[in-house]
């Protein structure tokens, strides 16, 4: 509703309230309601009404296109944000899934090969070590034999 | 059966149930409204049985032909036909039809094709005029502050 309408509404509206606050003393007056209501009362109730009707009718809501084409255009002119389709007019197409996910899987195995290398390189000097102190102890075994 | 002019209209140029839905919404909140405000002045003006309802066509009259000029003008000359479906569910003003090759095709009337490219219901203005809950809901509006405000003042 815009200021103008509510402006023109709500003088109607007084002018309204005013001829029935009119009326009401009239009736309180004269005491008697076959006297007819005097003319001035009757065209101020007359007038509040059509200016109430213009105000009402200028601050009714905005009337939409029915026809699917209008309603379309108008959107389209819009620029479309009000698409109900919107979702479905602009949306990802099939993803290439390896161009996805090739670099993380890359980083992935390379995290991976380095921390199976150290573990791998730690289990090496632990079996080495391992198996010096075999060695040695074979040899120490076989020492005195030989001696 | 062949179809209808009302089902080839509909197939070629369909309706937004939405905005007819909004569009209907707009008028009858309208009448309703006006209908409520015109039985506070049925009341003020102490009018009594026939004289009454006689005040409220007239005020409805009123409203609507103003509401049908605000929407002539706020559509640049379109008219009812662009926003209503009218009593014919829907049928567009101008021929439409199958052809021999089995295409439908419409021709717009000259006096839509001037008015804003706008496709045009047949019978929107009775819409306009009779839609809206004139004779229903907006009458017991009427009937409503028309009572209530007589009642009060005398």
């Amino acid at each position: 509703m815009s200021f103008l309408s509510k402006l023109v509404t709500l003088f109607g509206l007084v002018l309204l309230t005013h001829a029935g606050y009119s009326a009401h003393e009239h009736t309180v007056l004269f005491n008697n309601t076959r006297l007819a209501l005097p003319h001035d009362i009757i065209v101020e109730t007359l007038v509040a009404v059509v200016i109430v009707s213009i105000g009402l009718v200028l601050g009714a809501d905005k009337l939409k296109p029915i026809s699917w084409r209008d309603w379309a255009g108008q959107i389209e002119r819009d620029g479309g944000a009000r698409n109900p389709y919107l979702g479905l007019e602009e949306r990802y197409g099939f993803w290439d899934i390896r161009a996805q996910v090739e670099p993380v899987l890359a980083m992935a195995l390379r995290l991976c090969s380095r921390v199976s290398g150290i573990v791998v390189e730690h289990a090496l000097t632990i079996s080495q070590a391992k198996r010096k102190e075999f060695g040695d102890w074979m040899r120490g075994q076989d020492l005195p034999a030989k001696q | 059966m062949a179809p209808t002019k009302q089902e080839l209209s509909l197939l070629i140029n369909p309706l937004v149930p939405e905005a007819v839905q909004h569009n209907n919404r707009v008028l009858s909140s309208l009448h309703s409204l006006t209908a409520f405000l015109l039985g506070l002045s049925a009341g003020i003006l102490a009018l009594q049985s026939a004289t009454g309802f006689a005040f409220y066509f007239l005020g409805t009259v009123l409203v609507s032909g103003l509401f049908h000029l605000a929407l002539i003008q706020r559509s640049s000359g379109a008219g009812a036909g662009a926003f209503f479906p009218g009593s014919n569910g829907g049928e567009i003003e101008g021929s439409v039809a199958i052809g021999k090759d089995g295409v439908v095709r419409m021709d717009l009337v000259e006096s839509s094709k001037k008015r804003g490219g706008f496709v045009l219901r047949k019978g929107a203005w009775r819409d306009v005029w009779f839609g809206g809950g004139v004779l229903s809901e907006a009458l017991s509006g009427f009937v409503l502050g028309w009572t209530g405000v007589g009642g009060v003042l005398r």
